[in-house]
């Protein structure tokens, strides 16, 4: 199979990642209940998990929270930050995983910068949004939909100098791009550990600038003569047993992507592969601030594209990728998108053959 | 022999000050907080021997490490240390 479906979960995984999860399984107790020997291995997974990401992402590891995913992280951020009926910035190529949640709260949702690859405009916007003093903002570092990378440093610079809690969703982002909870000073970052961090699903990460309210409440191993959760991070959010063979995989996916650290430029090199082949126009290219994701808008109906390229070998994500905002802002609500993501294994020829498949397709629909 | 013991909020915190005193090549354990001093229910603590006590408690000030409080164990008793130590 050629596997085009990375912004959605990376399937290939270093051979690490299901070796370590395998070992946790055999081998890790249930962490911080216990002084013997499997609990002590699985507390030192978890440590290790923390610490890797906050070599990675520039943040204290008491201040990494392990999450079941970025949808998860995004919840317990925008839970602790937003109130029902106060007022809340929004980019304008947010995931359903911000937006349900603030429309769940009764937020008063302002769209800023609607355009896509025009980091000057998505700037001015958010700068005038900022102005009318909202409670809180939410910012995703790259569009799930289109790749477009969004200038989130001057944003959270912005945010700052207006007082308004920062939320960065980088579900997109995490593996390739440069984040920093300390040099944005954010109050949360989110993201997914099954991405480009290339760990299992079910796992995620969530660096709280903050002190988070929990979300779900229950045993954490300490404290325990007290009937409410602890106030200190990361058992604050982090009640139950962990998901420890997804932390494990984690550590290794962490692991994988410190040492490559030209994953970017890979991914880039692969949609640049795919567009010399394609050799048509594409308008969702966009110039330098475009991550390892693509989308076509062809003649037809996106989704019977995307079956006729599985039916060739090929994954593709088809439809909305459960960002309409984000559609809504490129105009494509209607007709969605066909979208390509390569990952740290794709290769030029997989992109050529995506090419030259996805062009006979075209041409038989056109037949038809 | 004698023994202090530094307890923590959380078993992460714990595990982090473990790691500065091992990188000190200090010979330290991390517990279960015994029950005679779980006065919150459940946590971990970290053992060092007495001599090294005073190193130890350095460390963790040069290093910003919190614990929440301090015993020494004498003959099986365990007493709470509130001023410096030495």
């Amino acid at each position: 199979m050629v596997y085009l479906d990375a912004a959605a979960t990376t399937l290939r995984k270093p051979d690490a990642v299901a070796a370590a999860m395998g070992r946790a399984l055999r081998q890790c107790g249930n962490p911080g209940r216990s002084g013997h020997a499997a609990a002590q291995a699985a507390d030192a997974v978890l440590l290790q998990c923390r610490q890797l990401a906050g070599a990675m992402f520039d943040a204290p590891p008491e201040q990494v929270v392990l999450t079941m995913n970025a949808t998860h992280g995004l919840n317990l951020a925008i839970r602790s930050l937003v109130r029902p009926g106060q007022r809340v910035v929004v980019s304008g190529f947010e995931h359903n995983a911000v937006m349900r949640p603030l429309y769940a709260l009764g937020a008063r949702v302002t769209v800023a910068g609607r355009r896509l690859f025009n980091p000057a405009d998505t700037l001015a916007s958010w700068e005038q949004a900022l102005h009318a003093r909202p409670d809180a903002a939410v910012c995703t570092h790259v569009s799930n939909v289109f790749g477009y990378v969004l200038p989130v440093g001057e944003i959270a610079a912005l945010c700052q100098t207006y007082r308004v809690p920062l939320v960065v969703d980088a579900s997109q982002s995490a593996g390739t791009l440069p984040v920093s909870l300390r040099a944005w000073g954010c109050a949360y970052i989110a993201m997914p550990g099954h991405k480009g961090l290339y760990g299992p699903q079910g796992t995620g990460l969530l660096l709280c600038g903050q002190t988070p309210e929990p979300l779900l409440c229950g045993g954490t191993g300490s404290q325990s003569r007290s009937f409410v959760m602890p106030d200190e991070l990361p058992d604050r959010v982090e009640a139950g047993t962990p998901n420890l063979p997804g932390a494990a995989g984690l550590c290794e996916g962490l692991r994988f992507v410190a040492a490559h650290p030209d994953l970017l430029a890979h991914e880039r090199r692969m949609l640049q592969c795919f567009r010399r082949r394609w050799g048509r126009a594409m308008r969702f290219w966009g110039s330098g601030n475009q991550a390892g994701v693509l989308s076509l808008q062809l003649p037809g109906d996106c989704e019977a594209i995307a079956q006729a390229l599985a039916e060739a070998g090929i994954a593709v994500r088809a439809g909305l990728h459960c960002a309409p905002l984000a559609h809504e802002s490129a105009g494509t609500l209607d007709t969605g998108t066909v979208r390509l993501s390569p990952d740290a294994f794709s290769t030029c020829e997989e992109m050529e053959y995506t090419a030259d498949t996805l062009a006979r397709i075209m041409n038989n629909l056109s037949n038809l | 022999m004698d023994y202090y013991f530094f307890s923590f909020r959380s078993i992460t915190r714990a595990q982090l000050a473990l790691r500065y005193l091992q990188a000190a090549d200090m010979r330290a354990a991390l517990l279960r907080t015994p029950k005679a001093l779980a006065t919150e229910g459940c946590g971990y603590v970290i053992r060092v021997r007495a001599a090294d006590a005073a190193a130890a408690d350095q460390l963790f000030s040069e290093n910003q490490v919190r614990y929440q409080r301090r015993f020494i164990q004498r003959g099986g008793r365990y007493q709470e240390v509130l001023h410096g130590l030495s």
